[in-house]
């Protein structure tokens, strides 16, 4: 049986004033995928995310959603840079939560049960009430996966979120994304370097270089000649046991 | 006579004086305001628009002056529709924020120099709107500035959360379904109401400070998000108390005297801060 399509990109385009950073691009989500979305820098993955996400008009083309699709969003690298924001941990995984909720927006008991379910999850319940900006940047990336996972979202999208990990909680991180995606179904969006790491359960690989260069399964991204390499060269691969 | 007799002649004045009672419920109502959208202007690195929206509502105080008219009146809607014009430019692409701040505060400057040399210069009335005066506060300035912070605080209170969304990270927010445009808008519209609202006290100089000062002085204490804006609120009202009361004391200048005593304490904290941390080290 087919399972059901989720999110249908549809020849999309996305320019920045007159750059095309991504072009022509089409693919289906299928609910219960685990897609890796791979590519170097500048590449237009987190473009393309944006548009799919509705931050980023498309110049060309449609991005077609399921109804009422519950998104958990990882953005890249962001609030990890001001490190004297005052927010607590419970006040940043909060937002996942309560933004999405209809008026009026407090924490009940019900939230903060939630939330600390969810920091127990990542392994980080003794933070709750730290502040955010405190926190290494290891945990910080924790911390917003907890944001985005607390509100059990149906489509997951990460936008290389192993970055600030090291190489044990790289791969606890892709447990946790692989439990997630087993018991629960959630459909996986991930965009990421470290596809050796994540390997095992991607049954999709989009390799991304303004156009769509491949797209197929992660065994058939291993043996193909060109890109291949991408995969065995990659430094992250001999990183292992080394903190990052 | 002791130390204390002064002081306590102020208070009994403030009671008795019908015009100090007003001006220190007044400095209350824009400690209220100002702190409150203070947060999330600097938080959200923009408070650079209370400076912008201060020259804006010195140009409506001359325009009103100019017109004859009741200055605050003609300031409200002018500082409202101005601020939301800056935030209009500064989400057009081709503006950074802080140059279409101070382009529009250096025009509206200008004018209102302009203005008010051609109707004789900068009288007692457009100097006392520029430092704010306690003296000249009526009972229209009362009303209005519990008109406005109530609707501030209401409005902070109810939007509490998205606000708070939005000040961490405007992206995330909107993904979640947040209304950030209007959400800006409405931020834009309370910035505004909190400028007018302290130009009778603080003076369309300084108010900008009073915007500023109390989020700066309470993230100086490490809290979470809503502690900060707890502390930064009581910590306003105590301070403009602190400065209006001595202003009246030793007949001091009320605006400036109120941010002279944000800064010192701003400085003695940050002092003892900063102390602490290297005996720590
Ligand atoms: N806001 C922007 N304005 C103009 N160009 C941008 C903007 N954001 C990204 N780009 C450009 O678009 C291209 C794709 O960027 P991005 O999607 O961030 O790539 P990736 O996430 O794959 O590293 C890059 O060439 C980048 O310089
Ligand atoms: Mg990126």
């Amino acid at each position: 049986m087919d399972r059901d399509v989720v999110v249908n990109i549809e020849n999309v385009t996305v320019r920045y004033h007159h750059f095309e950073a991504v072009k022509n691009i089409s693919f289906d989500v299928k609910k219960g995928d685990v897609i890796a979305l791979i590519g170097a820098n500048g590449s237009g993955k987190t473009t393309l995310i944006k548009a799919l996400l509705g931050l980023l008009r498309v110049s060309q083309g449609t991005i077609w959603k399921a109804d009422g699709l519950q998104i958990g969003y990882l953005p890249q690298n962001t609030s990890l840079q001001d490190r004297f924001f005052p927010a607590t941990v419970e006040e940043v995984v909060s937002i996942g939560l309560l933004a999405k909720r209809k008026f009026p927006k407090f924490l009940n008991r019900d939230d903060r049960k939630k939330i600390l379910q969810t920091l127990d999850m990542l392994r980080i319940p003794h933070l709750l009430k730290k502040r955010i900006g405190e926190l290494s940047g290891g945990q910080q990336q924790r911390v917003l996966l907890a944001r985005a996972l607390v509100s059990a979202p149906e489509i997951l999208i990460l936008d290389e979120p192993t970055s600030a990990l090291d190489h044990s909680m790289r791969k606890h991180f892709f447990e946790i994304v692989k439990k997630l995606n087993e018991k629960l179904n959630i459909t996986v969006i991930l965009v990421t370097h470290d596809i050796v790491s994540a390997g095992d359960y991607i049954n999709r690989v989009v390799y991304l270089d303004q156009v769509i260069k491949f797209n197929d399964t992660f065994d058939a991204f291993c043996e193909h000649p060109e890109l291949s390499p991408f995969v065995h060269t990659h430094p992250l691969k001999h990183t292992e046991g080394v903190k990052s | 006579m002791s130390f204390i007799d002064p002081w306590l002649d102020v208070i009994d004045a403030i009671f008795r004086y019908q015009f100090l009672l007003r001006a220190i419920i007044v400095g209350l109502m824009v400690a209220i305001s100002s702190s409150l959208i203070g947060s999330f202007l600097v938080l959200k690195k923009f408070s650079m628009i209370g400076h912008g929206l201060s020259h804006v509502a010195f140009a409506g105080i001359a325009i009103g002056l100019w017109l004859d008219q009741t200055p605050l009146l003609v300031t409200v809607p002018i500082v409202v529709l101005v601020s939301v014009f800056i935030l209009k430019l500064n989400q057009s692409v081709k503006l950074h924020g802080d140059s279409a701040i101070g382009l529009t505060a250096a025009f509206a400057m200008a004018l209102g120099t302009i203005l008010a040399s051609t109707s004789g210069g900068f009288n007692v009335d457009l100097y006392s709107y520029l430092f704010g005066s306690i003296l000249a506060v009526s009972q229209l300035d009362l009303y209005i500035s519990i008109g406005f912070s109530a609707i501030v605080v209401i409005t902070v209170v109810l939007f509490y959360h998205d606000f708070y969304a939005m000040t961490y990270e405007e992206e995330f927010a909107k993904v979640s379904g947040v209304k950030t445009a209007r959400l800006n808008t409405i931020l834009a519209i309370l910035t505004g109401l909190a400028v007018v609202i302290g130009i009778r006290v603080i003076g369309t100089i300084l108010i900008s400070a009073l915007i500023i000062f109390p989020t700066v002085i309470a993230t100086q204490f490490n809290r979470g998000f809503k502690g900060t804006m707890i502390i930064a609120l009581v910590s306003s009202m105590v301070l403009v108390l602190v400065g209006l009361i001595t202003s009246i004391r030793y007949d001091l200048p009320s605006g400036s005297n109120i941010v002279v005593v944000n800064g010192i304490v701003f400085f003695a904290i940050y002092l003892y801060n900063t102390i602490r941390k290297l005996s720590q080290n």
